[in-house]
């Protein structure tokens, strides 16, 4: 035989071997429309994926990044952390985990990334971003915390006790608001209650998921934060 | 035409450090913009690196007498996997070709970013692993480390594997990335392996997990195979190999000089024999037959193609 028939022969072998798999998975998956799905659905445990801005659907985000960490070399907040090893089919992809830092919405990431699962935005693009949603824990929220004791406080007095019997500090709370003053879409995911104690009030639909409000929130109530940024399982592109 | 000094495995040499410098500089570059950020807003307590405190003034004095150092500094990002450089994106071929068969998407800026290399490679042949990939360095040195080995008594075997190995595997990985949608060469292709050991040194992130790859094939290298990825498996090389097929630069011998002392064949590092299969789809044209020929018979020159010297019977 000659080395080039040899050669070919080899590169069929080759192809002939995948053929079966490529069939079987065809066959198993059956034909849907849009990008392969993969069956492992499972998110590393106890990790948010919270995406950089622009990031495409999940499936899609998998495939295509190279894992060339570029993203990371631009983000100089240094937002951006990147998966290990026990995350499985998630390593070497980048997420942001605003328990660490949260995303600045500088976007210089989306515009290095060379295979476009970041899609390129610009800062005015902004309220186009969902890298995650937004979530209230209103027993952790010092604002919430005093309006409720204030109310208390009110019915308590209301009843007869005194002033000085009812204000029993047990708890750290007080007026605060600063999730709302640190939200760059202010006034439309976040806004104050009416009332000087500045309770936040949440709109989910309009959060992009940027998390600096947990980041203040953190240092606020020193510790658990009251307002966290939760994934969203499924986004759309953008 | 008849390209030949000796000097031109030290020039190699120097190439390959180049790269490596390069390599970090990118990192190093990315890191001081981190830096420079944390500074301006000074919210943050950040501790420098020994090593980024030494470099950090030579940065500061590149930087120094520009008008926008913020831009200049957005256009340097990446490793050898993909880079920007002065503003200028290239991506390594094997990147694309994955990407694009496991997300089953066609992006037109990649594509323009592998252009330079893929032009390169069709003119020069497999050059990319033979001066500028770190893991070829890597195992070169690993297998120079076999041959001291060797000298000082230890017994390893010098199994020769097929090397038309690596094309199966490029085949069977595409398919395997088309499959489960995700690629999966990242995972152990050399130069995308230790650009991230490189980067998780520098940016200080521990993390180390593709230091295990490397250090597998240097010990397979050093007691079973010598120079096995790179002959063998390496399916970055593979493409690269297919296309430089038709290179016009290669490497050629003056017959009527040989005299057929088989010195060649030892230092060849694709570990072919120049005299007879330098035309052929394994050559890298790394020059070190050319160096290393006694009666100087081996040369660089630019010739057709011939069809029937491309393949290899291994
Ligand atoms: S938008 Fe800016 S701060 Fe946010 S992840 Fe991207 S680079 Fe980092
Ligand atoms: S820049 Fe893009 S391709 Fe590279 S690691 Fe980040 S998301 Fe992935
Ligand atoms: S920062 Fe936290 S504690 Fe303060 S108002 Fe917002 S959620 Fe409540
Ligand atoms: S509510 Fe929080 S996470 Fe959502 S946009 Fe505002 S600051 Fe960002």
């Amino acid at each position: 035989m000659t080395s080039r028939r040899l050669f070919l022969n080899k590169l069929l072998t080759g192809v002939g071997f995948a053929l079966p798999f490529f069939g079987a998975h065809k066959l198993l998956n059956g034909e849907k429309s849009g990008y392969p799905v993969n069956t492992i659905q499972k998110e590393p445990a106890g990790t948010r994926i919270i995406r950089p801005p622009g990031a495409v659907k999940e499936e899609l985000f998998l495939a295509g990044c190279i894992r060339c960490y570029r993203c990371q070399d631009a983000c100089e907040d240094g937002a951006i952390q990147f998966f290990t090893e026990s995350s499985g089919r998630h390593y070497h992809t980048p997420y942001i985990d605003p328990s660490i830092k949260a995303c600045t919405l500088c976007m210089k990431c989306t515009k290095v990334c060379p295979t476009n699962v970041l899609q390129p935005l610009e800062e005015e693009d902004l309220q186009k971003v969902r890298m995650g949603s937004i979530a209230l824990y209103r027993d952790r929220c010092l604002a919430h915390k005093a309006k409720y004791i204030r109310n208390e406080q009110r019915m308590l007095m209301n009843l007869g006790r005194s002033y000085k019997e009812t204000g029993v500090i047990y708890e750290r709370r007080g007026p605060c608001g600063e999730c709302h003053m640190f939200c760059p879409v202010r006034e439309k995911a976040i806004t104050l209650e009416p009332g000087s104690l500045l309770a936040p009030v949440i709109h989910e639909k309009h959060c992009v998921g940027c998390g600096l409000c947990e980041e203040i929130c953190r240092q606020v109530v020193r510790g658990t934060p009251a307002i966290v940024v939760v994934a969203l399982r499924d986004r759309g592109a953008l | 035409m008849r390209v030949q000094f000796r000097g031109i495995q030290v020039f190699r040499r120097l190439v390959q450090a180049g790269t490596v410098s390069i390599i970090f500089g990118l990192f190093f570059l990315s890191l001081y913009a981190h830096y420079r950020k944390i500074n301006v807003t000074g919210i943050f307590q950040f501790e420098i690196s020994p090593i980024m405190e030494r470099i950090m003034p030579w940065i500061e004095g590149l930087i120094s007498g520009m008008d926008n150092p913020e831009e200049f500094l957005d256009n340097f990002k990446g490793s050898l996997w993909s880079l920007r450089v002065a503003g200028f994106d290239i991506s390594d071929p094997l990147g694309f070709v994955e990407m694009t068969f496991a997300s089953g998407t066609f992006y037109m800026p990649m594509f323009i970013s592998i252009l330079i290399p893929v032009v390169f490679t069709l003119l020069m042949g497999r050059v990319f692993c033979s001066w500028l990939c770190p893991g070829y360095l890597v195992f070169e040195l690993g297998s120079k480390l076999r041959k001291l080995l060797r000298y000082m008594g230890l017994k390893t075997e010098g199994t020769a594997y097929s090397m038309s190995n690596k094309y199966i595997f490029l085949v069977v990985g595409l398919f395997a990335a088309f499959l489960f949608s995700i690629p999966l060469f990242v995972f152990f292709y050399p130069p995308a392996v230790l650009s991230r050991i490189a980067h998780g040194w520098v940016f200080s992130a521990a993390f180390f997990g593709g230091l295990w790859v490397i250090l597998t094939i240097l010990l397979f290298e050093l007691f079973v195979s010598p120079r096995w990825w790179c002959r063998t498996m390496c399916p970055g090389g593979a493409l690269y190999g297919l296309l430089g097929m038709l290179r016009p630069v290669k490497v050629e011998t003056a017959l009527s000089e040989c005299t057929h002392c088989g010195l060649c064949s030892g230092v060849c590092e694709p570990g072919i024999n120049p005299v007879t299969d330098s035309e052929s789809i394994e050559c890298d044209n790394c020059g070190a037959c050319v160096t290393h020929c006694p009666e100087g018979a081996l040369y660089y020159t630019i010739k057709r193609p011939k069809f029937n010297k491309i393949f290899l019977r291994t």
